[in-house]
């Protein structure tokens, strides 16, 4: 006698409800091999495929381009400065006398 | 020949491994399926409701920390899925079972009715139906439990998540409303 039969005598069930059970509470036939796989084939169809947060295969490309443009943009940007600071320095080198920026406002005008 | 064990699948599905969940699947769903079907009634909405019971454990995999057995935590899941069905067809002014004996009870022989002559299983289970399907949910719930799926006391209580004497009250009074039912329904004859 199993621990739920001896709890069924404790409480208050009698002949009648044994015969109720056994009335109300036949077990319907459990799924077959079959039932049960093709269930498992639905639920794991509606299981969407979750990649982890951070995986390398499809990241690391991008990342490893990302890092490479941007230490090529780096190296060169320099260069270009001193470019654009000789064409400063060439037009200070040579400023124009207020002569000319006189003449040039009275032109204007 | 024996695989392996529900907590060793259930560590291998926590680590996202949709095989390992496949075979815990495989394992609960006869168990699962007849919880489903003892409440509902309906073998669709059996079906359905399995299947949410079984995605939302998917999805709340990572928190079972064990504290009881993967089956009865499943269980829990899948009775409230039941109960979340059955207050949706509530609203919706149904109910599966009762839908059952407005029927004529044709869809209820799988229920619960196996093993008998097909007039005779018919009418026992259109008699189960009728009875199952006046009780309360929770009256329901616990029957379904103790007397379809064998579970224990303590189990019952892990799944409805209440004491053991509220337990023990609850079943007293479900059995006593399915007894004054059966005694209805059957016309008030027989030794009930």
């Amino acid at each position: 006698m199993n621990e739920g039969d001896m709890e069924d005598r404790d409480s208050a069930s009698d002949a009648a409800w044994e015969e109720a059970r056994g009335r109300l509470f036949r077990p319907a036939p459990p799924p077959t091999r079959a039932e049960t796989e093709a269930f498992t084939q639905r639920v794991l169809a509606r299981i969407p495929e979750e990649a982890p947060a951070w995986t390398p295969s499809r990241w690391l490309m991008p990342s490893l381009a990302f890092s490479a443009a941007a230490l090529a943009l780096s190296l060169a940007l320099p260069a270009r400065d001193e470019d654009a600071a000789d064409v400063a320095s060439a037009w200070a080198a040579a400023p124009l006398g207020a002569e000319d920026v006189l003449g040039y406002t009275l032109e204007d005008l | 020949m024996s695989g392996p064990s529900d907590s060793e699948l259930v560590s291998a599905a926590q680590e996202g491994d949709r095989d390992a969940f496949a075979d815990l699947v495989r394992l609960h769903h006869p168990n699962v399926y007849g919880l489903c079907l003892g409440m509902l009634g309906d073998p669709a909405a059996a079906d359905d409701a399995a299947q949410e019971a079984f995605l939302s454990a998917w999805k709340a995999l990572k928190s079972f920390k064990g504290d009881s057995a993967f089956g009865t935590w499943l269980h829990r899941i899948a009775a409230n899925k039941c109960l979340d069905a059955l207050r949706r067809s509530a609203r919706r002014g149904e109910d599966s079972l009762d839908a059952i004996l407005e029927g004529g009870g044709s869809r209820s022989e799988s229920v619960q009715a196996g093993g008998r002559g097909p007039e005779e299983a018919a009418a026992a289970a259109d008699l189960s139906a009728k009875v199952m399907g006046s009780l309360s949910d929770e009256y329901r719930l616990v029957l379904t439990l103790r007397e379809v799926q064998g579970l224990s006391y303590e189990e019952i209580m892990t799944v409805m998540d209440c004491s053991l004497d509220s337990v023990k009250a609850r079943l007293r009074r479900a059995r006593e409303a399915a007894l004054e039912r059966l005694r209805h329904f059957s016309g008030g004859g027989g030794v009930l």
